[in-house]
């Protein structure tokens, strides 16, 4: 497929998740000079914006730290909590009104880091003993519904980020608490990880979907690795991280495609350090096996041109 | 068929959600529902756990062991009385309620003996105690690990994880609550179980 092709489909995928019709496409692309001055303007609100939100973020965290040893436990609460809560229904007051919407991520930022905070914060002024790690549940549980069910209905990506962030610490915190073994740990998220990212990557939230691919690919690729070393199934992993190439291509990430070939290089790097570290024959093979693969693939392509796709 | 149609238009995501949820569900049919159907350990199980003691006023160091069916100590001088030592803390869990109670003794009683002397404390004379690693019925204990907690737990905030001794019996697992003491791998030693207090 040529770059071309590549791009014409990334453009009706763009324009089948975000809902543009080709009439808006066509008007975009007669508009050009109005649309570069929007954009310049666009760019320049939002950098004030994000600005705008680190300033006033450092001053609170600047403001709480120089006084911390001065609050009492309610007042701590307060001012991390408290600001936090307010934050994100300032957050949810700037959607509403579309002058203030770019308000709203920085504002959801800062919502997302200052609630869990306080809400530590308030159990270490409130509550004692017991696991610690029952206080972390209580966070995620907490900031997850809060999250899951604003995306659910304000449908902002920065949102979808936090709730998936929020229910990896739930699961991850209570899954370590009941002791499940680490590796499937590692495969279940990971595997839950990819398949959110391609729901996210076939919607209007792709710009996070990059990200969750390689949290998903690098959780799942290390745990399995580390469930089949040095047992008799050490070479599936060779097969799962060719898999993953192919699941690359057809989901179209290279993010996934990155991951996956690191994986694979790897491997094949640690099973010659292993089985072959001085035979001049092992890298010969590899070489020669890469060749022909590179060869087949040229052929299958030279196949489907000629005979499927002109049938299709 | 709203739903239907949504889990069918979206199932690669319903999927992607539904799998950490089936876990769960997994590990309660795995672990939870064979406890709870289970009979708890009949037999409190004796155990030791090193503590720092910064101002021991103990005139003998000790250390427990079982011999024929009696617990005994073997103790030699402490020479650092008043200063910094290890001393065992003598607990018992007991299954049937899952607590953990501590046995206090005093060495001091004991008077002047020399070095690694096997004596019965009196605070346990009247114990009987059995030292196999599998009780009468049947339950074992297991130390917990101390290790990674692999990597989603390192990404999503956690760390290492210092797994919490048991007392197992096929799938039925009894954790032995942490009550503010420090039970990790060599920090921790089995005795045996207590047949008759």
């Amino acid at each position: 497929m040529s770059d071309k092709e590549d791009a014409l489909q990334e453009i009706v995928s763009i324009a089948k998740n975000n809902g543009i019709t080709l009439a808006e496409i066509t008007r975009a692309l007669t508009d050009l000079p109005a649309r570069a001055a929007k954009q310049s303007s666009g760019i320049l609100s939002k950098l004030f914006g994000y600005l705008g939100g680190i300033f006033v973020f450092a001053g609170i965290c600047v403001f709480v730290h120089m006084y911390w040893g001065d609050f009492n436990s309610a007042t701590r609460v307060l001012l991390t909590l408290g600001t936090g809560f307010a934050l994100f229904i300032m957050a949810l007051v700037t959607l509403s009104d579309e002058r203030y919407a770019r308000a709203s991520t920085p504002l959801f930022l800062m919502s997302s880091a200052l609630q869990p905070t306080g809400i530590f914060v308030m159990l270490d002024e409130y509550a004692h003993g017991g696991d610690p790690r029952h206080g972390t549940l209580f966070m995620a549980s907490v900031m997850l519904i809060q999250h899951g069910a604003t995306f659910w209905s304000k449908r902002r990506t920065t949102l979808a980020f936090s709730s998936i962030v929020f229910g990896g610490i739930f699961f991850a915190t209570l899954f370590d608490m009941w002791d499940i073994n680490e590796k499937l740990i590692g495969t279940v998220i990971g595997t839950s990880l990819l398949c959110i990212a391609y729901a996210l990557n076939n919607s209007r939230h792709a710009a996070i979907a990059p990200f969750w691919y390689f949290v998903g690919s690098v959780s799942l690729l290390v745990s399995v690795y580390e469930a089949v070393e040095h047992t008799s199934f050490e070479l599936a992993y060779l097969g799962i991280a060719a898999f993953m190439i192919f699941l690359s291509t057809f989901v179209r990430s290279r993010t996934l495609l990155l991951v996956s070939t690191l994986a694979m290089l790897g491997y094949i790097g640690w099973y010659t350090e292993e089985h072959f570290a001085h035979t001049l024959g092992w890298p010969l093979a590899l070489i020669i096996g890469g060749l022909m693969l590179i060869g087949f693939g040229g052929m299958a392509v030279k196949l489907n041109n000629k005979y499927i796709k002109q049938q299709g | 068929m709203p739903l239907k149609n949504f889990i069918k238009e979206n199932f690669v995501l319903v999927t992607g959600l539904a799998l950490p949820v089936l876990l769960v569900v997994l590990f309660f049919v795995a672990s939870v529902l064979p406890k709870s159907m289970a009979v708890p350990p009949q037999y409190e199980m004796l155990f030791t756990e090193m503590r720092y003691d910064n101002q021991s006023m103990s005139p003998y160091n000790v250390d427990f062991f079982i011999k024929d069916g009696v617990l005994k100590a073997r103790v030699w001088e402490n020479p650092r009385q008043g200063g910094m030592v290890n001393r065992k803390k003598l607990l018992a869990y007991d299954g049937k309620t899952q607590s953990v109670r501590e046995i206090a003794y005093d060495v001091s009683k004991i008077g002047k003996v020399p070095d690694q002397t096997e004596v019965v404390l009196d605070e346990v004379k009247n114990m009987k105690v059995d030292g196999s690693e599998k009780a009468p019925d049947g339950y074992e204990f297991e130390n917990g690990g101390y290790g990674s907690g692999g990597l989603v737990t390192d990404i999503f905030g956690g760390g290492y994880r210092t797994g919490m001794p048991r007392v197992t019996k096929g799938a039925a697992v009894f954790k032995i609550p942490n009550n503010g003491n420090n039970y990790y791998g060599t920090n921790i030693q089995f005795l045996g179980w207590v047949i008759q207090k």
